[in-house]
């Protein structure tokens, strides 16, 4: 893949995913539980372009967050990106798991370090009882994610070149 | 099971719905107990916290049913409504703290990240 190619869908990826994330906040849910679908684009690059273009989309998707929500929706956005992007990494590349369950276990871990950074800025454990309800909703959104990922990818594949 | 194969990886396999599943009834049977917790633990003063330090304590059997807002917390209006307390405005963002409703059982809380504001209930 040519350096300008990959930069040229790298900056199309995040555009993708600043949009999923902004039109998924029209959605109404309880709790603050998103399904998180700019997920989708971020799986993509690690899969089909490199790690570090996923990186990439992961962090600047976060100061879009910044842009549009503020300092405490980027601190969450970016502790929960961070340590789903890892976890994906770890098992996309290590190990053979299915890309349903890398999502899944990705959108946990998303749950869980929003949860640390909650915690870490109210100075308080409260939050932690959000916890039970955010491993089913993660669950239930890291396989919808995952499924969509894999619906999508015939069609994305399509628009990368060699 | 297997719909395609992507960079060698499948999409889902057997093995990952019993994974998910669970993962999911452990959550579930989390929740439920939490849920009859709920049911049985009413306490009757609500305690408002910002930054881990407490501005005010409520008690919800006396205070009157009404709307009011507490002078060092900007633009959150709460209401205490039969032995319940809720917050029914706010200027954040997502109003978490609005959709979380009224609460009155220990296990319940009212949690506004950007305001670092906690409302939570003791006996």
């Amino acid at each position: 893949m040519k350096k300008s190619y990959k930069t040229a869908l790298s900056g199309m990826l995040l555009a993708l995913s600043a949009g999923l994330s902004a039109a998924e906040s029209l959605i109404p849910l309880p709790l603050g539980v998103k399904p998180g679908f700019s997920n989708i684009p971020v799986m993509f690059a690690m899969y089909e372009v490199n790690t570090a273009c996923a990186l990439a989309i992961c962090i600047l998707k976060s100061f879009f967050v910044f842009l549009t929500r503020g300092t405490t929706a980027f601190i969450m956005s970016i502790s929960g990106g961070l340590a789903a992007y890892f976890t994906m990494l770890l098992l996309s590349k290590k190990t053979n798991a299915s890309i349903v369950l890398t999502s899944v276990a990705g959108s946990l871990m998303h749950n869980a370090g929003q949860l640390s950074a909650a915690c870490f800025i109210l100075g308080s454990s409260a939050v932690l009882a959000y916890m039970p309800v955010l491993i089913i909703s993660g669950c239930i959104a890291g396989t919808a994610t995952g499924l969509c990922l894999g619906a999508v990818m015939p069609v994305l594949t399509k628009i990368k070149r060699k | 099971m297997i719909l395609i194969n992507i960079s060698n990886k499948k999409i889902i396999v057997k093995k990952d719905f019993f994974i998910i599943l669970a993962i999911v009834l452990t959550g579930i049977i989390v929740v439920s107990v939490s849920f009859i917790m709920k049911k049985t633990n009413h306490g009757k003063t609500a305690v408002i916290s910002v930054d881990s330090e407490i501005i005010e304590k409520i008690n919800l059997e006396t205070h009157e049913n009404n709307t009011f807002s507490i002078e060092n917390i900007k633009g959150v209006v709460f209401e205490v409504n039969k032995g319940k307390i809720r917050i029914i405005e706010s200027d954040c963002p997502d109003k978490i703290c609005v959709k979380t409703d009224f609460i009155n059982s220990k296990s319940e809380k009212i949690v506004c990240l950007p305001k670092k504001l906690i409302v939570e209930i003791e006996d």
